[in-house]
C-alpha cells in the first residue's frame, strides 16, 4: 500500500513540477516553425554580400560579381550569375545603384594588384551600355534623389588613402568632399530641407540644392559617422527625420538636419559601431516606422521611430520584423552590411545583406511584409 | 559531421548483433514458439529514428515542422490479459535537431493496449498508446497529451527473445490557452525502430 501511495505521490509531484516548468506564453513547436533553414548550397553561403538593388523585375545582389533572380521567384531560388560579355570575363562589381535612368554598376577587371578600372555601365530596357569609361578607382555607388554619386579612392600609401565624392553627369564631376582621409558614407536626400547629406569621418556634409555645394554641418554630433538614413520608406513616403549612425553604436535623430536632440545606443558595446541603417514600415495600419540598425558585432537592433527615437533592442527581443527564434537562427549570428526594403507600407520585401564569411550561414536573407504585417521572418537566400 | 539519422542507424546496428548473439548463445536453434497467452509478460527495448512529418494548428503559416530526422529510444512493458491481448506502457525519448540548430527533446510516457498474432516464428502486433509528454527546446519546456499508434513484425528467436521492426505514428498536441491560443500546434511524427523483447 505504501509503495502504491508513494508511486501516486511521485507521479503527482512530477506532474506538478512539469506543469510549473511550462511556459504558456512560449510555443515550442511554433518557435521551431519560425526558425530559418540555413543551407550550405546557397550561392551566398559563407559570403559577404555588400549590397543589393531592385530594378525592373529582378533583384541584383553583389558579391565579387553580380547575381540576379526574378522578383517573382521564391526566396533562395532562381539566382543566376550575371555573365555580361561587355564587362569582361574577370569582372568585379565595385558598386550598384538605381535611379530613374536605370541600374548603374561600376566595373573593374582583375583582382588585387592587377585590378584595372573599367567603367560605369547602365542597364535600361534590357541592354547594358557603358556610360562612363573610368580611370578612377571606384569604391561605391549611391543613388539619392535621382542623382548617382560615386565614391573614388584617389591616392593610397602606407600612411592611408584619400577619397572623393563625385556625381555622374556624363562624366564624374567633383563635389566639395574631395581628398578626405575617411571613405565617405552613403548619401541620403532629406526632403524636409531639400538637402543631400553625406559624411566622412567626424564631418557631416550637406548640400542644398546639390548635387554640388557640400558644406560642413557644424552642429552635427562630434562622432565618427558611419551611416546615414532617413525615415522615408522607399517609393511611398517623404522623410520626416534624419538619422546618423556612429562608430560607437550611437544613433542620432534630427527633424531639421541641423540639431540632434535625441540619441540612443544601438549596440552591444561602444566598441561596435553602426554599419547599416534603414527605416521600414511597421504597425498594423502601416503608419509606424521602425529603424533597423546593423551592428559591426552581430545582428541588428530595432527601435520605434514613428514620432521620435525609441530605445533600441536586439532583433530577438523587439521582434519587429522577425520572431526571436527566427532572428537567433539567422541574422543574429553575423553583421548586417546593408538593409534594402522594396515595397509600400502595406507590403514589400526586405533584404539583409550580411557578412557570413566567418560563420556557417548564408550572407543574404529576405523577409516579407504583407497585409501590413511582418509575418514570415528571415528566409535564407 | 554525421547527421542525426546516421547516429540513429549506427545505434541500431550496434544494438542488433549484441541482442542477436546473446539470444543465440542461450538458444542455438529456433524452437517452435507458442502464442502469447494470459499471464505472459514482455519487457522491451527499441531504438530507431523519428521522422517529423508535419505540424499544424494555431496561427501556423506553414506545416513544415522545421525539424530534421532524429533518434529515438524506448523502454516498455506488456502484460497479456488474454490470448493475444496485452496492456502495458512505455517511456520513450526522442531527439531532433531544428533547422536553426537547436536541440528538440521529447519524452512521452504512455499506457499501451496491443494485440499480438503469432505465425510460426513471427509475431505481428498492432498497438495504441495514450499518455503525456515532456518536450524541451532551448530552455523552454512543455507538457501535453500524447498518442501513438502503429505496429510491427517480430522474429521469435526463441521463447525468451523476439527481435523485429516497428513503425508508430506519434500525435503530439501542444496546447496553449487564453491569449496564447495561437501558439497551439499539433506535431506529427513517424517513428521507425528496431524492437527487442524479453519474454518473462
Amino acid at each position: 500500500m505504501n509503495l502504491k501511495r508513494n508511486l501516486r505521490l511521485s507521479v503527482l509531484l512530477l506532474a506538478v513540477v512539469g506543469l510549473a516548468a511550462c511556459n504558456n506564453s512560449y510555443g515550442v513547436f511554433s518557435s521551431i516553425q519560425e526558425e530559418s533553414k540555413n543551407t550550405s548550397t546557397s550561392t551566398f553561403y559563407q559570403t559577404l554580400v555588400p549590397d543589393l538593388v531592385v530594378y525592373g523585375s529582378n533583384y541584383y545582389a553583389r558579391l565579387v560579381g553580380i547575381y540576379s533572380r526574378p522578383t517573382s521567384s521564391a526566396a533562395a531560388s532562381g539566382w543566376e550569375y550575371l555573365d555580361e560579355s561587355s564587362f569582361g570575363s574577370d569582372y568585379v562589381c565595385r558598386g550598384m545603384a538605381v535611379t530613374s535612368a536605370g541600374l548603374y554598376v561600376a566595373i573593374s577587371n582583375g583582382r588585387g594588384a592587377t585590378s584595372t578600372p573599367n567603367g560605369i555601365y547602365l542597364l535600361n530596357g534590357g541592354t547594358w551600355n557603358k556610360v562612363y569609361s573610368a580611370t578612377e578607382n571606384i569604391q561605391a555607388l549611391y543613388a539619392a534623389h535621382d542623382v548617382l554619386f560615386v565614391v573614388t579612392m584617389d591616392t593610397t600609401s602606407d600612411s592611408g588613402s584619400t577619397y572623393s565624392l563625385r556625381y555622374l553627369s556624363g562624366t564624374l564631376t567633383a563635389t566639395e568632399i574631395t581628398g578626405v582621409s575617411a571613405i565617405p558614407t552613403n548619401v541620403v536626400y532629406f526632403s524636409v530641407n531639400s538637402s543631400f547629406y553625406c559624411a566622412s569621418g567626424t564631418k557631416l556634409y550637406s548640400a542644398n540644392p546639390g548635387p554640388t555645394g557640400f558644406s560642413t554641418v557644424v552642429t552635427a554630433p562630434s562622432v565618427k559617422i558611419t551611416r546615414l538614413a532617413t525615415d522615408a520608406v522607399p517609393d511611398t513616403d517623404s522623410a520626416t527625420a534624419l538619422f546618423i549612425g556612429s562608430s560607437t553604436g550611437y544613433v542620432y535623430r534630427s527633424v531639421n538636419g541641423t540639431t540632434w536632440p535625441e540619441s540612443k545606443l544601438a549596440t552591444y558595446s561602444t566598441s561596435y559601431g553602426v554599419v547599416s541603417m534603414t527605416a521600414v514600415p511597421w504597425k498594423a495600419d502601416g503608419s509606424g516606422r521602425a529603424l533597423l540598425v546593423g551592428s559591426s558585432y552581430v545582428g541588428y537592433y530595432e527601435a520605434d521611430v514613428t514620432s521620435g527615437l525609441g530605445s533600441f533592442t536586439t532583433g530577438d527581443s523587439s521582434n519587429i520584423v522577425a520572431a526571436e527564434s527566427n532572428y537567433d537562427s539567422s541574422l543574429g549570428n553575423m553583421p548586417v552590411m546593408s538593409f534594402v526594403y522594396s515595397g509600400t507600407t502595406t507590403s514589400g520585401v526586405l533584404f539583409a545583406c550580411a557578412s557570413a564569411m566567418a560563420v556557417d550561414y548564408t550572407g543574404l536573407w529576405s523577409n516579407k511584409r504583407s497585409s501590413n504585417a511582418w509575418a514570415s521572418g528571415w528566409a535564407s537566400e | 559531421m554525421k547527421s542525426p539519422t546516421a547516429w540513429a542507424l549506427a545505434l541500431i546496428l550496434a544494438l542488433f548483433p549484441t541482442i542477436a548473439s546473446f539470444a543465440q548463445e542461450s538458444s542455438p536453434a529456433p524452437l517452435e514458439v507458442r502464442s502469447y497467452e494470459k499471464g505472459d509478460q514482455l519487457i522491451s527495448l527499441s531504438a530507431g529514428t523519428t521522422i517529423p512529418l508535419f505540424t499544424f494548428g494555431g496561427n501556423a503559416a506553414t506545416t513544415d515542422p522545421k525539424l530534421y530526422t532524429g533518434g529515438s529510444f524506448s523502454l516498455g512493458y506488456q502484460y497479456f490479459l488474454t490470448h493475444g491481448l496485452a496492456v502495458g506502457g512505455s517511456l520513450a525519448t526522442s531527439f531532433n535537431k531544428t533547422y536553426g540548430g537547436r536541440d528538440f527533446f521529447m519524452a512521452p510516457l504512455s499506457v499501451r493496449a496491443a494485440y499480438w498474432w503469432s505465425l510460426k516464428y513471427f509475431d505481428l502486433s498492432v498497438a495504441v498508446e495514450l499518455g503525456g509528454y515532456l518536450s524541451k527546446v532551448s530552455t523552454e519546456t512543455m507538457m501535453g497529451p500524447f498518442a501513438k499508434a502503429g505496429g510491427g513484425i517480430y522474429w521469435r528467436i526463441n521463447n525468451d527473445w523476439s527481435l523485429g521492426f516497428q513503425t508508430f505514428y506519434w500525435l503530439v498536441p501542444e496546447i496553449h490557452s487564453g491569449d496564447y491560443a495561437d501558439l497551439t500546434r499539433f506535431g506529427n511524427i513517424l517513428e521507425a525502430s528496431i524492437f527487442a523483447a524479453f519474454h518473462l
